[in-house]
């Protein structure tokens, strides 16, 4: 092919056959400089996994040396930056952009039934900006990594830690540009590029999540990005805004970081839900119940993300009545988390549903996220806080929150639409050994840690004393089921694309709109525009054909039945 | 619904007593600095960071500040927790109701030491032992003074203070062997000639050993300007039992 079509920009040539794989064209190239959402999604999707893999090393090597009191494998020092670049690297290379960069770059224009998102060369700079972030940030590991956190709290990220932080702090700075455009072109896309027929109130529940997130992103990362300039400068000149002996509050810098840092939450949090309300809707062949109250619970996360800052704060000397406030505003997020847990419980009532591997993360997901959600509760009660906060029990209750809610929900994702963007099937008995394994893994690395944290263990600390020795080896053993299972899951998809049985167009048997064009998906979406004359989840509505799940007689796979 | 508004009650009626110090309350001053506590007596006794004495059933309000970075005061046995901020005094109150000994732990990151023996985050525990009113005079009485056992011995100051440079977390930063430490060796510290990062030269006597323990940061040794001494609360008799020890470290 001579010519690379632009998609988006109308006007141009057609180059391709609209029935084209958008997968046809080869070489890097075609790769590096495609403007197509669908590829840009893809190489997203390599890099967000390439992050998870090392924050995933960093973190079992954290969880090793944890194994015995004292010296296991590394010093206080190399322990405090290991821990450190964990964090760093799953929040801002990996988390954030997982959901909404990958699987949102490939379906959000499919489920709105349109060619591209509204501005594909900025799509594009995203992505490209994202990696100018993670070479930063792989160049500072290289020069020694940091040991503040991923907090970056002054002042001893300001004056004391002599370890690269100015590198990093650039680093999430350039990430929180990326993060911020994908969020401008989602919200411009879902505005103007809806399909005809595609009202507000026949959006994808996905793409509910998606442009909520979008608001925090273009809302809140400004002002990560501010409190991290200043910290540059603080650390690099010497400004004295967290510095309390040249008259600065070092609790100031933790307003702002957390001001970020809680929406942020919800930036990782609320796409994940997004896909969980897509596979549960699905897999139980049903709508959702209480469509509009789940669409606007994101709305309404979205919004008290920004109120409730505060509660990283309670023990950190704020007076009383900002603490009662904060205190009493958290307990306002537990109400659309609890909508939404509410929802999708009734929605597979009554469904017919079936346990496929996406279907077992989505349970898993409400599972886990119960528990978070509920620990964040406890969390919230200012006394009880006091006791827990900076304890193994917050680091609990947020891996329940970020693993077993977001990671769960991603890989979910992933599984439920690798059949259409790659047009291949995966081994579904690997898939559920994979689920088995990561499920059994995850919950004994993180109850124990409620447990150490309710018993008074302190986080970040390279040493214990004795009494924690036993805990702490069960969760390091979790670590390790847990690595395993998503070892067994690498292997499972590579094999899927080596040598997996073609993907027929709507393997689920779904109502929704991206599993009725030809897997794998042309090059423009769709074969011709669509025009929507129903929502995605109205089975009753949708026709025989629409719902055949393609396969040929005697070639469905037959593990692929419950 | 109810529950929450339920929840919010009684967890913030919680959190007000530990906030709200009674009147005829025992006031302890707290400091953090990396990686050790240090406190002091309502009449200005010191006490090192191993353990904090407290008489039982008396009110205790605990003011705390940090030399350096953040810290966190964390009792878990009273489930008490706050931050010590540079900069800023930050308060908790409550009353100890039972005999025995209670873990501190910090609990806001503050960074580790170089080399395997050095101290961090991780190390920066204390103890609080809750005794009897009798017991706790009698251990105020014993520490503003020199140990009995080393009373009556000839050079029993200096040895006094050896404890002292040992006991309260000299040894991290201050060689008695003139091994190269975060701060200048002690041997043949007495008299020796220090060039300040002002470029004045100072002669190492008592004055100038007592304003280094108790105002660390007055004058700084060139070369060391990165080290960060910490300022230390002693007694009149404790920084003359330093000053004798450092005489006899040639
Ligand atoms: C965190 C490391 C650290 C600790 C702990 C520490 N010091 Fe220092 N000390 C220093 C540094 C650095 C200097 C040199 C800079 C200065 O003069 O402040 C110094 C200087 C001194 C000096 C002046 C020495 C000279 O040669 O000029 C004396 C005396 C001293 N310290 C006594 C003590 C005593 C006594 C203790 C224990 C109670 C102690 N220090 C604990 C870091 C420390
Ligand atoms: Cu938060
Ligand atoms: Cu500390």
């Amino acid at each position: 092919m001579a010519t690379v079509a632009t998609p988006g920009l109308g006007g141009k040539t057609e180059a391709h056959d609209p029935h084209e794989s958008y997968l046809a064209e080869k070489g890097l190239k075609s790769w590096l400089f495609t403007l197509d959402h669908k590829r840009i999604g893809i190489m997203y999707l390599i890099g967000v996994l390439a992050a998870f893999l090392l924050g995933g090393i960093l973190a079992l090597l954290v969880r090793l040396e944890l194994f015995t009191a004292g010296r296991t494998i590394m010093t206080a020092e190399q322990y405090n930056k290991v821990f450190s670049m964990h964090g760093i690297v799953m929040v801002f290379l990996f988390i954030i952009p997982a959901v909404p960069g990958a699987l949102g770059n490939i379906f959000l224009p499919i489920q709105l039934g349109t060619k591209d998102v509204a501005f594909p060369r900025l799509n594009l700079t995203s992505f490209y900006v994202w990696v100018l972030g993670a070479v930063f940030g792989l160049y500072t590991m290289i020069h020694g990594g940091v040991d503040t956190g991923w907090t970056f709290y002054t002042p001893y990220s300001s004056k004391f830690t002599n370890t690269s932080v100015i590198p990093m702090l650039t680093a999430a700075f350039i990430l929180g540009f990326s993060s911020i455009l994908t969020g401008v072109n989602f919200i411009a896309t879902v505005h103007t590029m809806r399909a005809p027929g595609m009202s507000w109130k026949r959006l994808p529940l996905f793409i509910w999540a998606l442009y909520a997130t979008s608001i925090i992103q273009v809302l809140a990362t400004p002002v990560l990005a501010i409190t991290l300039f200043l910290l540059i400068f603080e650390r690099a000149f010497g400004l004295g805004i967290f510095d309390p002996s040249m008259g600065g509050d070092p609790v100031l810098f933790q307003h702002f970081f957390w001001f970020y840092s809680h929406p942020a939450v919800y930036i990782m949090i609320v796409p994940g839900m997004g896909v969980i309300s897509e596979i549960i809707c699905t897999f139980s062949r049903r709508a959702p119940f209480g469509y509009f109250f789940i669409a606007m619970s994101s709305l309404g996360l979205a919004l008290l993300g920004f109120l409730v800052w505060g509660h990283h704060m309670f023990v950190a000397g704020m007076s009383e009545y900002s603490t009662m406030v904060f205190s009493a505003l958290t307990f306002l997020v537990g109400i659309p988390s609890g909508v939404k847990v509410f929802n999708w419980v009734t929605t597979l009532y009554k469904g017919s549903i079936s346990l496929k591997s996406p279907m077992l993360y989505a349970l898993g997901f409400i599972f886990l996220f119960t528990i978070g959600g509920l620990t964040g509760l406890f969390l919230a009660m200012l006394a009880v806080d006091v006791h827990l906060h900076d304890t193994y029990f917050v680091v609990a209750h947020f891996h329940y929150v970020m693993v077993g809610g977001t990671v769960i929900a991603f890989v979910g994702g992933l599984h439920y639409w690798w059949p259409k963007f790659t047009g291949k099937m995966y081994n579904e008995g690997m898939a559920r050994a994979a689920f088995a394994l990561v499920f059994i893994g995850f919950n004994v690395t993180f109850l124990s840690q409620f447990v150490l944290g309710s018993r008074g263990m302190p986080r970040r600390y390279y040493d214990y004393l004795p009494e924690f020795q036993s805990l702490h080896q069960v969760s390091t053993i979790g670590s390790w089921i847990l690595g395993l299972g998503f070892l067994v899951m690498l292997v499972m998809f590579i094999q899927s694309l080596q040598q997996g049985k073609d993907a027929p167009r709507n393997p689920w048997g779904s109502a929704a709109l991206e599993w009725q064009t030809p897997t794998p998906i042309p090059f423009h979406n769709f074969v011709d525009q669509p025009v929507i004359t129903r929502g995605p989840y109205d089975y009753h509505l949708a026709t025989e054909a629409e719902l055949d799940e393609g396969y040929a007689p005697g070639e469905r796979p037959a593990d692929a039945d419950d | 619904m109810l529950l929450i508004v339920w929840m919010f009650h009684v967890s913030y009626s919680a959190y007000i007593r530990n906030a709200v110090a009674a009147d005829n309350a025992l006031e302890i001053r707290v400091r953090g600095a990396r990686w050790n506590w240090s406190y002091q007596y309502p009449d200005g006794t010191p006490e090192s960071g191993d353990a904090l004495y407290l008489p039982v059933n008396k009110p205790v309000k605990m003011v705390m500040s940090s030399s350096d970075v953040l810290h966190d005061y964390f009792v878990p046995a009273f489930r008490l927790k706050k931050d010590v901020v540079p900069g800023m005094y930050s308060q908790i109150a409550f009353t100890p109701n039972r005999l025995g000994e209670a873990q501190v732990f910090c609990a806001e990151y503050c960074g580790a030491g170089a080399g395997p023996t050095a101290g961090g985050h991780f190390s920066m525990l204390s103890k609080i032992k809750i005794v009897t009113e009798a017991e706790y005079e009698e251990h105020l009485k014993k520490i503003k003074d020199i140990p009995a056992e080393l009373k009556d011995k000839e050079n029993g100051t200096a040895l006094w203070g050896e404890q002292l440079y040992k006991g309260k977390g000299c040894t991290t930063c201050h060689s008695v062997d003139g091994s190269a430490a975060t701060g200048p060796t002690f041997k043949g510290v007495w008299g020796r000639t220090e060039t300040l990062t002002t470029g004045e030269q100072i002669k190492v006597d008592e004055n100038y050993v007592r304003e280094s323990i108790l105002r660390p940061q007055a004058k700084i040794v060139k070369t060391f300007e990165n080290g960060n001494m910490p300022p230390f609360v002693f007694t009149e008799k404790q920084v003359d039992a330093i000053i004798a020890y450092l005489k006899t470290t040639k």
